[in-house]
C-alpha cells in the first residue's frame, strides 16, 4: 500500500472523494506543496466548475454585461486551475529540471491575467464574450 | 464459490487496509519518496506506465484523456479571443464582416463548428460526470461505462444540432 502511494504522481489522486479524508494521503496532496490545508481550494475549483454548468448557457441565452462579466470571471478561474493542474502534471522538476516548471507556471499565470484582462476589456469596449460567440456561430 | 470467496476476501482486505492499520498517518517529510528512490527508478529506465502504445484503449481512459484534450483546445480558443481583443485595434463586428467578405467555404466552416461544439459539449457533459464522481457517485465499472456512453451520445447529438440547426 505504501509503495503504491509513493509511486503515484504527487499532484492528484487524492481528488477522489473516497480518499479525501485519509490523512496519510492528504499529506501528498495537491500541487507541489506538501503543507497546508488544500480542501478549500479543491472545493472552490469544483464550485466554479459547477457554476459554469449554469452560467455558460445563461450567458448565451441572455448576453448582457452582467452575464458576460460572470462568464468571463468563472471561465478564467476555471481555465487557470485547469491549465495549472496540467502544468503540474506534465512539467515536473523530476523529469525536466527545476527551471521549466517555473517557466510553465509563470506562463499559466501570465496567460490567465491576460485572459481576464482581455475578456473584461472585450466586454466593456466591444460586443462582449457571449455575443461574440453567437455572432461567430451565425457565419 | 471460489470467485465469491476471493472477491470477498480481497474486498475486505482492501477496505481494511485503506481504512485502518496499514494507513499510518504520515508526516509530509516521510511521505515524500526519497531522492534515492527516484535515482533507482531512473536507473531502471522503466517505460511509461501504462505503456501507451501497447495498453488497450478503453472507453474510460479514452474519455479521461479526451476531457483534458478538449479542455486544452477550448482554452486555446479563449486565450486567442482574449489576447486578440487586447492586440487588435478593430471591433469584433468588423472581424466578422471581414470573414464574411472572404467568402470562406462551408467546407471549412462546418467542420470548424462541429469540432469546437463537439469539444465544448463533450467537456460540458463529461465535466458534469466528473463532478458526480467528486460527490462520490458513479464509481462502479457498470456506471462508469454507462455514463461514459451517455456522455458520448449526448455530445454527438448536441454538436450535430449546434452545427446544422443553429
Ligand atoms: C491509457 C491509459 C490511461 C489514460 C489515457 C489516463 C489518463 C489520465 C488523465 C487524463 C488523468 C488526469 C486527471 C483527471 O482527469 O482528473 C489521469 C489521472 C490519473 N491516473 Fe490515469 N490514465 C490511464 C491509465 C491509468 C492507470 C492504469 C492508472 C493506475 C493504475 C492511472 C492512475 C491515475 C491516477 C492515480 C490519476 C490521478 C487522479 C486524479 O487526478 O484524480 N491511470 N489519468
Ligand atoms: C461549461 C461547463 C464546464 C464544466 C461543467 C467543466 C467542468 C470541468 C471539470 C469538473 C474539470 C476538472 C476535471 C478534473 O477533476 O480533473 C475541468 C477541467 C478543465 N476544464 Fe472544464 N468545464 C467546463 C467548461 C470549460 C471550458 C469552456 C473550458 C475552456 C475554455 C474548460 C477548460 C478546462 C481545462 C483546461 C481543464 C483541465 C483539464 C484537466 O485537468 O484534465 N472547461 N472542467
Amino acid at each position: 500500500m505504501s509503495l503504491l502511494i509513493r509511486a503515484m504522481p504527487r499532484t492528484a489522486l487524492l481528488r477522489a472523494s473516497i480518499l479525501k479524508s485519509q490523512p496519510c494521503l492528504s499529506a501528498l496532496a495537491k500541487r507541489e506543496s506538501s503543507t497546508g490545508n488544500h480542501t478549500p481550494l479543491w472545493t472552490a475549483e469544483r464550485a466554479v466548475s459547477a457554476a459554469l454548468i449554469g452560467v455558460t448557457p445563461l450567458a448565451l441565452a441572455m448576453p448582457n454585461p452582467a452575464t458576460n462579466f460572470l462568464l468571463s470571471l468563472a471561465l478564467t478561474a476555471h481555465i487557470h486551475w485547469g491549465m495549472e493542474a496540467i502544468a503540474v502534471d506534465y512539467v515536473r522538476a523530476r523529469v525536466v529540471g527545476s527551471v521549466l516548471p517555473k517557466l510553465a507556471m509563470g506562463a499559466v499565470y501570465g496567460l490567465s491575467f491576460a485572459t481576464l484582462g482581455g475578456l473584461m476589456y472585450f466586454n466593456f469596449t466591444d460586443v462582449g464574450l457571449a455575443n461574440a460567440i453567437l455572432m461567430f456561430w451565425k457565419l | 464459490m471460489n470467485a465469491i470467496l476471493r472477491g470477498g476476501v480481497y474486498g475486505r482486505c482492501l477496505t481494511r487496509s485503506l481504512l485502518s492499520s496499514q494507513c499510518v498517518p504520515l508526516r509530509a517529510s516521510s511521505s515524500i519518496p526519497s531522492e534515492a528512490f527516484f535515482e533507482k527508478q531512473k536507473a531502471l529506465k522503466r517505460p511509461l506506465s501504462p505503456h501507451l502504445s501497447i495498453y488497450k484503449p478503453q472507453l474510460t481512459t479514452v474519455l479521461s484523456i479526451s476531457h483534458r484534450i478538449s479542455g486544452i483546445g477550448l482554452t486555446a480558443v479563449v486565450y486567442g479571443m482574449a489576447i486578440g481583443a487586447l492586440a487588435s485595434k478593430g471591433q469584433f463586428p468588423e472581424c466578422i464582416a471581414a470573414i464574411q467578405a472572404a467568402h470562406v467555404s462551408q467546407a471549412i466552416i462546418i467542420p470548424t463548428k462541429f469540432l469546437t461544439s463537439s469539444a465544448f459539449f463533450f467537456h460540458f457533459y463529461n465535466g458534469i460526470r466528473h463532478l458526480c464522481w467528486d460527490m462520490g457517485l458513479g464509481f462502479t465499472i457498470k456506471e462508469l461505462y454507462l455514463t461514459g456512453k451517455i456522455v458520448v451520445v449526448l455530445s454527438a447529438v448536441s454538436a450535430a444540432y449546434a452545427t446544422f440547426m443553429l
